[in-house]
């Protein structure tokens, strides 16, 4: 080849070579993700088989944390799996093992599987972006509604609208009904028999009106499939606001084949009986006959239980939202009483939990309540095995008790590992302390110091993190004796892995930070401290883009 | 292993010359200096910065020589990234400072027309260093990743030569302007271990700490440069 040639044809080459940069050169401009500007959006942790889960709402992921022990070395495992765009509402299987997140931009449903090694993700279309879950207690059935909250970038939906999805079904699919008005509330009955039938039922709660939704009738059956049960007797009347609801379901010898919806509404000083029982005319259009009672309940209850008591039969009690009071409903007879609580505030919450006591050599259960307000030290437990409707007021240290802690509580939590026997009773302010409630001997183990931001029981052991400081605390909850040392930040949650013998605590960080301690020995020598595990690989992820 | 590039680099700026003097005629030395724009297509460069394309700063040492092939130069090149390499994402919840420096061989080829003007094109390979500095709660945490890089390029230069005095040392001096468009090509930079400095700490903290990982960045793209260039001519 010839120097010219060579010339010609290098020429030629740099030539095409350029053209061919320049025309790759076109199109290869991407925008800006927008995305990554947006704050850090993380909700849990929802404690899943001693692992934490998160869901990550900017990045349209799910996380889930699990610590392990490696040659006696704790650390932290991070598995990811990606929901669909623009997560809300998430809501976690009763037994730990499924996770449901509602997928706001792309109207979908990710049913997470958090039993395996592997998060395995299925995905459902939704004709809406809902923004409420309800899961049946028994995990046969979720339902989604709408809150009424207003949302960007709706441009039209109908919020009476509630989907089904089966989940008892391998191929699971959602349908969808229509409410005559919207459901602020969404209360499952237990499984139940009814005219020799396998029943579910689901009370819709909305202004002035149940909805009794059957899970088990087909669409094609709409007659039975919502059955509109109006709390007053025009719509020209007063509104009747529901806030609480309960089923009865429990088989009983005064109403045979009737199971019974109790409804308490706001400012009404009656609760609502909504009587189900299976129709007797072969003709009949309905599956179920209705009928409606009210039952008095006091000075506008604001609280209500629903009471199984061996020896007195069904009860509903409920505490006034005006006055130191409780009432006693006797519901197959209807008849009430209303009695004092020894407190000079309305209770404002109450909690259930079953007391064990000895009586000779055996021991014997009765079923509790505790009554508690933030305004006053005192909480009332109510023994109400003990009281007669119509007996005079109950007494005092007997029927009802009174506990008076150090400080008014501002939240109870019972402590479900102590068959709800013990409870802790959080303080306001950052110097509040905290109270372990002994409801077996109804004794109080005040502790003095910073308040508690969260606490985790282990047997005998309590973990606590505090308000406002980096301490972490073990207490004794049999004697209160507490050891306490410093965490390299403030903690916020923590969890207990009894499987794994370690402790998580969640440090007030966006990003994500993490202590592990060992249980058996929770020092920091024994512990490993994790940072910024929200961002972890967040340059592998593909992060969708809110353009 | 960590090499201060500052020894690699006066290194070879000592060999460069040292061959080169102890060289026969038709041998030219050169220094180039190059500013130019890289334009990454990984969308997860986002994370680390607004743009779609960062700056480059280039200091480029070439030798010729006759002996070789003609009109072959073999190329010294240092790059910088320069630009605005900070980032504020999620809200301010992470702060980044990516940094990068590039060192390589390569060779341009390209003949003169005109007896000035010269396309060519260019190759090399070499090492990318990046550094990144992370800032979220509490203390910054730094990781540096060390990875593969290299490049194609096609370029068009002018070249001005201008003779030296008789009994110079040199023959000639050789000024140019060039400019570069090509692909450089980067292993994914991994950051895996991002760890505070020892100082950050008390040092009596009786914490051990897990090292950070957010992942590999790959800021492989399309480039242009245009640059100045001096020559001597032995």
């Amino acid at each position: 080849m010839t120097s010219r040639m060579f010339y010609r044809r290098a020429r030629g080459a740099l030539v095409i070579g350029s053209l061919l940069l320049a025309m790759g050169s076109l199109g290869c401009e991407s925008e800006f993700n927008q995305t990554l500007n947006e704050p850090l959006d993380i909700v849990g942790p929802y404690e899943s088989n001693g692992s934490l889960v998160y869901v990550n709402r900017t990045q349209g992921e799910l996380l889930r944390l699990d610590a392990v022990k490696e040659n006696g070395v704790p650390r932290l495992e991070i598995d990811r799996a990606v929901t669909g765009l623009d997560p809300g509402v998430v809501q976690l299987s009763p037994d730990g093992q499924t996770l449901f997140v509602v997928n706001r931009e792309d109207e979908t449903l990710s049913v997470v599987d958090l039993s395996g090694d592997e998060l395995e993700v299925t995905t459902l279309e939704l004709n809406a972006a809902y923004d409420v879950l309800t899961l049946d207690p028994r995990g046969d059935f979720l339902l989604l509604s709408f809150s009424g909250a207003t949302q960007d970038n709706v441009i039209a939906r109908n919020v009476n609208q509630i989907g089904i999805i089966d989940l008892t079904q391998s191929d699971l699919s959602a349908r969808f009904v229509t409410l005559a008005s919207r459901a602020r509330e969404l209360v499952f009955a237990d499984p139940f028999e009814l005219g020799g039938e396998e029943q579910r039922l689901v009370a819709a709660l909305s202004v002035s009106e149940v909805t009794l939704i059957d899970l088990l009738v087909d669409v094609d059956d709409p007659e039975n499939q919502l059955r509109e049960v109006p709390l007053t007797i025009s719509e020209a009347d007063a509104v009747r606001t529901p806030t609480q609801a309960v089923f009865d379901v429990t088989p009983s010898e005064d109403l045979p084949d009737t199971i019974n919806l109790y409804v308490l509404t706001q400012g009404d000083s009656d609760v609502t009986q909504i009587s189900v029982q299976p129709s007797v005319r072969e003709d009949a259009l309905f599956k179920f006959n209705i009928s409606v009672n009210q039952l008095a309940a006091g000075n506008r209850p604001t609280n209500m239980a629903l009471l199984e008591l061996p020896e007195r039969g069904t009860r509903l009690l409920t505490t006034s939202g005006n006055a130191p009071q409780f009432t006693l409903v006797d519901v197959a007879s209807g008849e009430s009483s209303t009695f004092s609580l020894p407190m000079n505030v309305a209770a404002q919450g109450i909690e259930l939990y079953t007391a064990t006591e000895a009586a000779g050599e055996e021991l014997t259960q009765e079923l509790r309540v505790l009554a508690w307000s933030s305004q006053t030290e005192v909480v009332s437990v109510i023994r109400p095995e003990t009281i007669a409707i119509s007996a005079d007021q109950p007494t005092l240290g007997r029927s009802v008790e009174a506990i008076r802690l150090e400080r008014a509580p501002v939240r109870v939590e019972l402590d479900e590992s102590a068959a709800r026997e013990r409870a802790v009773v959080f303080h306001a302010g950052l110097t509040g302390g905290f109270t372990v409630l002994d409801l077996r001997d109804n004794r109080d183990i005040p502790i003095q110091g910073y308040s508690l931001a969260d606490i985790a029981f282990d047997g005998q052991l309590a973990f606590g993190v505090f308000t406002g400081t980096e301490n972490f605390g073990v207490f004794d909850l049999e004697t209160g004796q507490p050891t306490v040392f410093d965490l390299p930040d403030i903690g916020q949650k923590i969890v207990v892995d009894g499987e794994d013998g370690l402790i998580v605590v969640q440090h007030a960080a966006d990003t994500g930070h993490f202590t592990v301690l060992d249980a058996t020995e929770p020092t920091p020598e024994n512990a490993i401290v994790v940072r910024d595990l929200f961002l972890y690989n967040v340059l592998d992820e593909e992060i969708p883009d809110a353009n | 292993m960590r090499i201060d590039m500052r020894y690699v680099v006066t290194s070879c700026l000592f060999f460069a010359l040292t061959f080169a003097a102890s060289s026969a005629s038709a041998d030219e030395i050169g220094v180039e200096f190059d500013l130019g724009t890289t334009y990454t297509s990984d969308a997860r460069y986002d994370l680390i910065d607004d743009n779609d394309y960062y700056g480059d700063l280039g200091a480029n040492l070439s030798y010729t020589s006759d002996r070789l092939i003609p009109e072959l130069e073999l190329l010294f090149l240092y790059q910088r990234a320069f630009g605005d390499l900070d980032a504020n994402r999620f809200s301010s919840d992470l702060n980044t400072e990516w940094r990068q420096r590039r060192f390589m061989l390569g060779a341009d080829y390209g003949p003169t027309f005109f007896g000035f003007l010269r396309p060519s094109a260019r190759a090399g390979a070499g090492w990318s260093m990046q550094t990144l500095r992370m800032r979220t709660t509490g203390p910054e945490l730094t990781d540096r990743a060390h990875d593969f890089v290299a490049f194609g390029a096609l370029g068009l230069g002018a070249r001005l030569r201008i003779p030296a005095d008789e009994g110079s040392a040199i023959d000639s001096v050789v000024l140019g302007v060039q400019t570069h468009y090509g692909y450089m090509y980067q292993t994914d930079a991994t950051f895996d271990q991002l760890g505070a400095d020892k100082d950050a700490y008390p040092e009596d903290d009786p914490w051990t700490r897990q090292d950070a990982s957010i992942g590999s960045l790959n800021t492989s793209g399309q480039f242009w440069d245009m640059g100045l260039s001096m020559r001597l001519a032995f």
